[in-house]
C-alpha cells in the first residue's frame, strides 16, 4: 500500500472523535466492501487501504502512535529506545513518498489485525471463523484446448493446482475452484478461485456460444452442376454435397459440427458454412469457347 | 444426520456465534431454504456462501434484512448483466473480424 495518510483514507480530520472514525469506517466499507464489488480488484485494494486505516486509527494506543511517528508507528517503541525525535520523524513519514506497505507484503498476523478490526465492530461474532480471501487469476488458452475437457496445472499464490477446464469453456467466462483461495482465520474455511479464461481465436472459425462459422470456396462448376465437397470442421474434414445451382453466399448448417456445449457432454452446436464461388480465372481458348456456346444456348433460350 | 447434504441450523449458528434467529430472518426474507427433517431445521450446503456474505452484510456492515435483500437482488442482476457483456464482447469480435 502507498504511503497513504490514514486520515485522508477515511476521509476524515486528525481531530475526529471516535464516533466519527468508526462512522467514516462504516461508511467506506459499505461502499467498497469485496461482496459488493466482485470481481473489482481496485475496490479490494482499496478495502484494504480502509482497513489498515480502521485499524490503527480506531484504537487509540495506535492512533497515538500513528500520530508520532506516522507509516512507522509500529516501530514506536524501537524508535524511542534510539532516541528518535518523534517529530522529525512524523514529517519524514508522512512526506514520504516511497511506499510503505504492499498487499502482498501483509503478513498472517496483519490480515488477522484486519479481521480482529472487523470484528470488533460486530460486536457478537468475537471468535467468528472468517472465510479467506478470494483469489481471481486469468487463464489464456487457445481455441483448439478450449474444444476439449482437458487437466492444466497452474500456480497461484506460489501454489501449484491442477484443474480440470471443461470443453467448451467461453472466452471471459469465468470459473470457481472452491477452497482454492486465500486461507480462513479463526479456523474458517478457505477462499475460492476465480479463474477468468482467455481464449484468443486464431482459426479459420468465428464462434458464437457453441457455434462456429466459416467461409468455404466453392468453384464454379460444381456450384452449378452440384456434387460433394470436402469441408474442414474442428474435429476434421466432412464430405458434405452441394446442390444444383447453388447461388454466391449460401449458409448451409451442419448440424453437430460445432464447439462442444459446455459442460454438456456429448452435445455440440453446428458449424454454418457460407459458400464462396470462386469464377475461374485465366481461361483458355477452348474454355471460352464453350462457355460462349453456353451463353448463346442460354441467350436462345 | 441422514443427508450429508443438510447442515443442522443449531450447529452452524453455534459454529459461526451468531442468534438463530437470523437464519431465521433470512428465511423470512425469502433470502434462504430452510429444510425441515425430524423436527429439526438444516440448511443446504450449496446454500453456504450465500449466507455467509449475508453474515458479513449484516454483521461486518450493519446491513439490516431489507437492505440485504436489495443487495442479494441487485447483485443477481449484475452477474447477469457480466454474462450478457461477455456474450456481446464475444458477439462485436466476431463480426469485427469479420470486417476487417
Amino acid at each position: 500500500m502507498a504511503d497513504l495518510n490514514y486520515y485522508t483514507i477515511l476521509g476524515i480530520t486528525q481531530s475526529a472523535t471516535e464516533a466519527e472514525i468508526k462512522k467514516a469506517y462504516r461508511k467506506l466499507a459499505r461502499k467498497y466492501h469485496p461482496d459488493l464489488n466482485p470481481n473489482d480488484q481496485e475496490a479490494q485494494r482499496k478495502f484494504q487501504e480502509i482497513n489498515e486505516a480502521n485499524e490503527v486509527l480506531s484504537n487509540p494506543d495506535n492512533r497515538k502512535k500513528y500520530d508520532q511517528y506516522g507509516k512507522d508507528w509500529k516501530h514506536a517503541e524501537e524508535f524511542e529506545k534510539a532516541g528518535y525525535n518523534p517529530n522529525q520523524q512524523r514529517s519524514e513519514s508522512r512526506q514520504s513518498s516511497q511506499s510503505s506497505k504492499s498487499y502482498s507484503d501483509f503478513s498472517e498476523a496483519d490480515f488477522s489485525d484486519l479481521f480482529s478490526s472487523m470484528y470488533g465492530s460486530a460486536g457478537k461474532r468475537t471468535q467468528a471463523k472468517f472465510r479467506g480471501q478470494d483469489y481471481n487469476a486469468e487463464l489464456q488458452l487457445d481455441l483448439k484446448s478450449a474444444y476439449t475437457t482437458h487437466k492444466q496445472s497452474l500456480t497461484v499464490n506460489d501454489k501449484n493446482i491442477r484443474i480440470t477446464i471443461p470443453a467448451g469453456v467461453e472466452n471471459g467466462q469465468v470459473i470457481k475452484i472452491p477452497n482454492h483461495g486465500g486461507p480462513g482465520a479463526n479456523g474458517g474455511p478457505n477462499g475460492d478461485l476465480y479463474i477468468t479464461f482467455s481464449i484468443p481465436n486464431d482459426s479459420q472459425f468465428k464462434r458464437e456460444g457453441a457455434n462456429l462459422y466459416a467461409n468455404v470456396d466453392l468453384d464454379l462448376y460444381t456450384a452449378l452442376l452440384g456434387g460433394e465437397i470436402q469441408v474442414p470442421t474442428f474435429d476434421g474434414a466432412v464430405k458434405v454435397k452441394v446442390a444444383e445451382s447453388t447461388q454466391n453466399n449460401t449458409k448451409v448448417k451442419l448440424k453437430g459440427k460445432g464447439f462442444p456445449k459446455y459442460k454438456q457432454e456429448n452435445e455440440f452446436g453446428d458449424l454454418y458454412i457460407t459458400y464462396q464461388i470462386k469464377l475461374p480465372k485465366n481461361l483458355s481458348a477452348e474454355e471460352k469457347k464453350a462457355i460462349q456456346k453456353l451463353s448463346k444456348l442460354k441467350k436462345n433460350g | 444426520m441422514a443427508n450429508s447434504n443438510l447442515i443442522l441450523i443449531k450447529q452452524f449458528c453455534v459454529l459461526h456465534d451468531i442468534e438463530q434467529n437470523f437464519i431465521t430472518e433470512l428465511n423470512n426474507y425469502g433470502l434462504i431454504e430452510i429444510v425441515s427433517e425430524e423436527n429439526e431445521e438444516f440448511l443446504l450446503h450449496e446454500q453456504l456462501p450465500h449466507i455467509e456474505k449475508m453474515m458479513r452484510l449484516h454483521y461486518d456492515l450493519q446491513v439490516n434484512f431489507e437492505g440485504i435483500d436489495v443487495i442479494a437482488n441487485l447483485l443477481e442482476k449484475i452477474d447477469c448483466l457480466q454474462h450478457d457483456l461477455i456474450r456481446s464482447h464475444n458477439k462485436l469480435r466476431l463480426y469485427e473480424n469479420e470486417n476487417s
